[in-house]
């Protein structure tokens, strides 16, 4: 659909090239040098925590006190509509090794995760635990997968990059020079036709729609997963961590007699409606909230559903009322974003929204 | 054409001017009610399920229809026996039980749902749903021959000081329903206890005669044919809860034998009982039960611990006392899990999410403990015959205890595997 000129492709200089030999021979601090001099770095995902992945030395010069406790190079995604990190790989293996060798450096633990029946090269093996995991959401989510591999202990964290990074970090050392282009999705019921796109890193938004919707007004532009993506305008650009846009129309549809219907196509995790006893349903997801917001009725759907086991509309109580020490108390640090306790709620209420308000008030008191 | 007179309402309403504005939350709430509302999402996650309060509280409202149909036959059922027929038809019993039963459940929701939107109107806030299950709840757990007034004043108490007074749907400590069901049982004991249960066709005078009531569909000759006492009563019969006659501990009164010359355990547990209107069929309850279990509506933990608590305890009553025991002891416990309001409590009230605790595990425990509380009260309290309301009543108010040590557990087990 885009198609690059090789011409003014912009290249700016070319850094040092290493042999495999060479590679292997990188410290934990010579990687950390060449990621924080590529601007790599800041694309490390770091859980707990909003920050950036901890460095060795910090920039005041002294020892940082967290520590990375594992390194997670994430070959799944889960989220519908997002681009296969497989097809991203395609015939680069070679260049995602030599990432995934690199990365191994910055920590003692090293894990690799990808999809159940996916084969990756047995010298991914070498130096990285694989796990499979199956195709569900939210296993590609670093927190999910830090919860469930091992314990954290205090100032411990765990450092992740997906599979469009470590290609990334593996061409730079390979080449010598960063890696500009980038799969991305186009999706959502809006989209003429929904597909995987190739381009390059930092695309405007409004190139990549150029005629490629149905409609352009009332349409919800959302940049990564419908659980976790943020909303974008037509001007925005996408980054390095962006995957494609999903383009929804707002469903404001006032359908007569919703709740009385039996619900044969209704998406639901719930088994209130007719779609929940049946096998293969094709759903619309829509942006219709499906309901107004009400006060929370303690049915424990969002205890049920939390990934990591957290009691959401707990924690979202003491959030609401700012209460820092009872949301340590639950664990808030734990939470991972992933969106499923709000997705369930019957009282439609934003508890992923307050729960974020909550860490941020944490991270701001210190 | 109903939608757009709706929506020409709503628009007045919120112009603000006009008497009309008064019954803004009123039209907004039947509007969001026939149509999905035109929200939608406001940041990620951007999709939500399709699942909300209406559909919640309307599979409650469905689960308990079986009971309220059984109710209705019920009622018009024993209103003909109470006048030695037993020749009546499944729909004449139907038509009878109709106008005693569907009254009542319109008081319930007008009044109550009256109440709800004044609130609602003040607060300025939208009316939430949970009334949709208590106004079905409160009909079926009080007598058919409760006076309307009293019926209301009931409801006005149970949504006022059982749930709005802290704060609303979602907040309240008790269940509503039971918390109204309560006032009417200690406010007037006279109408709520002995025997009431039956709703007869014919008023009982200070003399001792009778006088037909006009307020039934059976004809007046059958009513003044049983009154002049041409036709005999059906042997038998007694308008007696199988509670209140098992629970009578006088020397020389064989409670026991008398409760099961009165039943037979098929009966008890179809519901051809007396008793409050929806609450005498087991079977019913089991069939609501059903649908709340499959739909993931209720908690089946609650309701596996209150059954298994009652059994437990009935079963420590039963053996601790001997073969020979002829008092209420001497219930067996599987008696004990099918007569009076124990389904019907276990399944539809202590199920209530607001007012039961958070956790699974809580649940169990919850459950279990009204389960042994409800056969305590029954057996060893006189004063109450029916142990589940203040069962229930009175966990509810240690649910958010039993969270609390729940949650120091979870909690220390999060830690452990942490290895802080």
């Amino acid at each position: 659909m885009i198609a690059i000129d090789h011409q003014r492709e912009a290249v700016s200089s070319v850094g040092t090239i290493y042999s495999s030999k060479e590679m292997l021979a990188l410290s934990k601090d010579g990687v950390e040098r060449i990621l924080l001099d590529s601007g790599l770095w800041a694309y490390l995902d770091c859980f707990p925590g909003f920050g950036l992945a901890p460095l060795t030395i910090n920039e005041n010069g002294e020892k940082s006190s967290k520590k990375i406790a594992a390194v997670h190079i994430n070959l799944v995604r889960t989220e519908a509509h997002g681009p296969d990190p497989m097809l991203a790989i395609g015939e680069r293996m070679n260049t995602l090794v030599a990432g995934i060798n690199a990365l191994a450096k910055l920590g003692a633990c090293v894990r690799v995760y990808v999809q159940k029946g996916r084969r990756l090269p047995s010298d991914v093996a070498d130096v990285a635990t694989v796990i499979e995991v199956v195709d569900r959401y939210p296993a590609d989510n670093l927190g999910v997968q830090s919860f469930y591999a091992a314990a954290l202990g205090k100032d411990q964290c765990v450092i992740g990059a997906d599979a469009e990074l470590t290609l990334d970090v593996g061409h730079l050392l390979l080449h010598g020079h960063k890696r500009t282009e980038r799969l991305y999705c186009l999706a959502g019921n809006a989209a003429k036709h929904p597909s995987h796109y190739s381009g390059r890193l930092g695309i405007a938004i409004g190139d990549l729609l150029a005629g490629a919707l149905t409609t352009t007004d009332d349409v919800r532009l959302i940049s990564g997963g419908l659980f976790s993506g943020m909303k974008v305008r037509f001007q925005d650009y996408l980054g390095p961590k962006d995957l494609g846009v999903q383009a929804m129309v707002e469903d404001k549809l006032r359908i007569p007699f919703a709740f009385f219907r039996l619900g044969a196509d209704r998406l639901t995790l719930s088994r209130t409606w007719l779609s929940a006893f049946k096998n293969n349903v094709e759903h619309e997801a829509t942006t219709n909230n499906n309901g107004e917001e009400r006060a929370c009725i303690q049915c424990g759907y969002c205890i049920d559903i939390c990934p990591v086991k957290l009691m959401p509309n707990l924690i979202m109580k003491a959030a609401v009322t700012k209460d820092i020490e009872r949301m340590e108390w639950l664990s808030i640090e734990d939470c991972v974003d992933c969106g499923l306790c709000t997705f369930v709620c019957p009282s439609k209420i934003e508890l992923g929204h307050e729960i974020d308000g909550g860490k941020k008030l944490i991270e701001k008191e210190g | 054409m109903l939608f757009r007179t709706i929506d020409g309402l709503l628009q007045k309403a919120e112009s603000g001017r006009g008497p009309i504005r008064y019954q803004k939350a009123a039209i907004q709430a039947v509007d969001s009610f026939l149509r999905r509302p035109a929200h939608v999402t406001k940041r990620a996650p951007h999709i939500r399920d399709a699942t909300d309060l209406k559909r919640l509280m309307l599979i409650v409202v469905v689960s308990l229809l079986p009971c309220l149909f059984f109710g209705i036959y019920n009622t018009g059922r024993l209103a003909y026996l109470s006048i030695g027929d037993t020749s009546f038809t499944l729909i004449d019993a139907f038509i009878e039980g109709s106008i005693h039963v569907l009254p009542l459940v319109i008081i319930s929701y007008a009044v109550g749902g009256g109440c709800e939107m004044i609130f609602a109107q003040i607060r300025k806030h939208e009316i939430a749903e949970g009334f949709l299950v208590t106004g079905m709840l409160y009909p079926l757990i009080c007598p058919a021959t409760i006076p309307w007034w009293m019926f209301a004043l009931g409801i006005i108490f149970g949504v006022v000081i059982g749930k709005e007074v802290f704060g609303g749907t979602g907040q309240n400590v008790m269940n509503p329903a039971l918390t109204a069901r309560a006032f009417l049982f200690f406010a007037y004991p006279a109408q709520m206890s002995g025997d009431i249960w039956v709703k007869t066709p014919f008023t009982r005078l200070e003399d001792g005669s009778f006088l037909a009531n006009s307020y039934t569909t059976i004809a007046s000759d059958k009513i003044n044919a049983f009154i002049s006492g041409v036709v005999p009563a059906v042997d038998g019969f007694s308008g007696a809860s199988l509670l209140g006659v098992v629970a009578e501990n006088k020397p020389g009164v064989d409670a026991i034998s008398n409760f099961h010359q009165m039943a037979s355990f098929s009966d008890m547990f179809f519901g051809f009982i007396s008793g409050s209107i929806g609450e005498t069929s087991t079977l019913m309850c089991l069939f609501g039960a059903a649908v709340l279990i499959i739909t993931g509506v209720g908690s089946w933990r609650t309701m596996a611990g209150v059954f298994s608590g009652g059994l437990v305890m009935a079963s420590l009553f039963f053996f601790g006392a001997g073969l020979d025991a002829t008092t209420i002891l001497a219930v067996t416990p599987l008696e004990h899990l099918v007569i009076g309001g124990f389904a019907f409590g276990a399944i539809f009230m202590a199920t209530d999410p607001v007012s039961s605790p958070l956790l699974n595990t809580s649940r169990l425990i919850y459950g279990f403990l009204i389960g042994c509380l409800c056969i305590l009260i029954r057996v060893i309290n006189p004063a109450y015959p029916e142990g589940m309301m203040l069962a229930i009543l009175f966990m509810n108010i240690f649910a958010s205890l039993i969270d609390h040590y729940v949650l120091k557990v979870v909690k220390k087990r999060r830690e452990a595997r942490a290895g802080f």
